[in-house]
């Protein structure tokens, strides 16, 4: 069935998570993973981070819309599973000593589907206990 | 001391995926009215994959074999995900609130908001198991 809503969806724009430490977050995603803070809200509380052509915004659950959803995040119950990025080049090897070395919790690595087919990924964890799916570009092998 | 930097670059979301109990109503909304499509529906994983535009949402069941490993099924507090944004080609805000009042859909809020690629017009909607979804358009050079 097709939708008669007045606009076509082009892609995700950004995603925001909640977090009780914000300092460890940025550390994660910034100095480990590379991404560069773009943008604070300091009255909402909100914490821009750039992720190659979009956002992954932290919002601390002391600060304002942090706070709006109550409690912090548990061990379970989350309402997002994971996310995942596309990284490049994708060197399983060197990606694993590197987040070794930088003390990331590593899951397994695995041919995984996405948005753009199946190709190589490894899961690991932020400071909060999300899952974040590091995706490499598709594999011809595979697709 | 050298600073270790990482053997990749972050190139960009690839897709996010959402616990939900009622798979029907959330395909209904993400797809019936939001307008994404289903990619695949892996049903030996419970994994509904649908896509928007170059990136996919994925749908899981918190009963289905990913969703289970999760635990209880997401409360009204303690999420992990505030919200998540996603980029429509064109904002018409008459349309679009026109739209939203005939399918009955909840807005949150709206107003102009920073993105990925700029400030541009913001409608935040919540989907049927209360996740914040924002439609965002175009960024604004005004």
């Amino acid at each position: 069935m097709s939708t008669n809503a007045p606009f076509t969806v082009k892609g995700l724009d950004h995603v925001v998570i909640r977090c009780s430490e914000l300092q460890p977050m940025l550390h994660f995603y910034c100095d480990i993973l590379g991404c560069t803070v773009e943008d604070k809200d300091l009255d909402l509380g909100l914490y821009q981070v750039r992720v190659g052509r979009n956002l992954i915004d932290i919002a601390p659950i002391d600060e304002k819309m942090g706070s709006q959803g109550g409690a912090a995040p548990g061990k379970d119950g989350h309402n997002m599973d994971h996310f995942a990025i596309q990284v490049e080049p994708y060197d399983d090897d060197a990606i694993r000593a590197y987040l070794t070395e930088q003390g990331v919790e590593l899951g397994t690595t695995a041919i995984r589907g996405g948005a753009e087919g199946e190709g190589p990924a490894i899961y690991i964890r932020d400071p909060e206990g999300n899952t974040v799916e590091l995706k490499g570009p598709p594999d011809p092998a595979y697709n | 001391m050298a600073k270790s930097t990482p053997p990749f670059k972050m190139e960009g979301l690839d897709h996010l995926v959402i616990r939900c109990v009622d798979l029907d109503a959330m395909r209904h909304f993400y797809c019936d009215l939001l307008g994404c499509t289903v990619d695949r529906h892996n049903t030996e994983v419970d994994l509904l994959q649908l896509r928007a535009g170059r990136q996919l949402i994925d749908l899981i069941t918190v009963d289905g074999v990913l969703g289970r490993k999760g635990g209880a099924a997401p409360g009204s507090e303690g999420r992990n995900l505030d919200h998540f944004a996603i980029r429509i080609d064109h904002f018409d805000d008459a349309a679009l609130h026109d739209y939203i009042a005939e399918n009955n859909i909840e807005i949150v809020e709206e107003g102009p908001r920073y993105g990925a690629e700029g400030t541009g017009p913001s409608v935040y909607l919540r989907d049927p198991e209360g996740n914040i979804v924002e439609l965002k358009g175009p960024p604004d050079p005004a």
